[in-house]
């Protein structure tokens, strides 16, 4: 079981490899699919998603999203910009009924 | 609910001691949705200054890793990071947020991020992991506040349902009934002095 996972491009995830985290390259959106369910299913504690994949993904981040762990952080990358952000606004404005963010 | 009820005393009781409950439920449930939003707000103020920071300096070592990568070798780039001396290790507890669990890392680090020898690698490449390694800390802390504001917002929205289904939905309901058996014990009640007046003027008749 790995503790901290970091999928994306490899632009954007190899750097990662000097931390000391573990890194998963995808070239495409059906197979960070893949990789996430694989890290779900093997309870990975962290996961590092790159936004454009993360965006691709929500469907299955919002059936785990109850679940303490993993936890998946979206990281910037290439397309999806300000993702992250969007997403927690409306996370708020869901649970408040006002755009507090 | 009013249709299939039976308007006796029993229901009656029975009813407004579950009306009580509701009351006493939906007071409760109302303290835990102000209290959690105002868990929430607390959890907010930093929140995006905080991700906008981690943004700015992982696209701070994006860039300079893509400046690297197109100045040297791939070869040589992947020498680099053959053997990592940086180990990061993370400590995983949890915190109970009144009724449920959020987590808690806590990192540990070791070891330099540059673990290669400088000669045939680009400038850039340093100046990228030590932009990332600056961001790590602050990643891991952002990981921890975001799931704690999601979870938290969940439990909110779960909270507010509830809330709303007792104060809206429940509540109406079981006092609408109680009114109901209440005018229909009533009816029965003028029913029978009636019934009686009657019998007895026909027996006074007689």
């Amino acid at each position: 079981m790995k503790e901290i996972v970091v999928i994306g491009n490899a632009e954007i995830v190899e750097p990662f490899r000097a931390t000391g985290a573990s890194v998963e390259i995808v070239h495409s959106a059906s197979e960070s699919e893949k990789v996430l369910k694989k890290h779900i299913e093997e309870g990975t504690k962290l996961v590092f998603l790159e936004e454009v994949y993360f965006k691709h993904n929500i469907k299955l981040i919002m059936e785990n999203r109850e679940k303490l762990f993993p936890t998946i952080v979206p990281i910037p990358g290439r397309g999806a910009e300000g993702y992250a952000q969007e997403r927690l606004r409306l996370l708020i404005r869901r649970a408040v009924g006002a755009d507090i963010f | 609910m009013v249709g299939n009820v039976n308007p006796n005393r029993m229901e009656l009781l029975r009813l407004k001691r579950r009306i009580q409950i509701a009351k006493r439920g939906h007071k409760l449930l109302k303290d835990k949705q102000d209290e959690l939003v105002r868990q929430l707000f607390t959890l907010l103020k930093g929140i995006r200054e905080l991700r906008a920071q981690v943004e700015k300096e992982l696209k701070i070592a994006q860039r300079k890793y893509a400046m690297a990568k197109a100045s040297c070798d791939e070869e040589v780039l992947g020498e680099a990071f053959l053997i990592p001396t940086k180990k990061l290790h993370l400590t995983i507890e949890q915190k109970k947020l009144l009724t449920f669990s959020v987590p808690v890392f806590k990192e540990s680090i070791e070891g330099d991020v540059l673990s290669y020898g400088f000669a045939d690698t680009p400038p850039e490449l340093d100046m990228a992991l030590k932009a990332l390694d600056k961001a790590l800390k602050s990643l891991i802390e952002l990981a921890e506040r975001e799931k704690t504001l999601e979870l938290l917002a969940v439990e909110i929205e779960r909270t507010r349902r509830r809330v709303n289904a007792l104060e809206f939905r429940l509540i109406p309901e079981l006092e609408d009934t109680v009114k109901f058996i209440t005018q229909k014990l009533a009816e029965m009640e003028r029913s029978d002095i009636t019934r009686l007046m009657k019998i007895k003027d026909i027996v006074r008749e007689h």
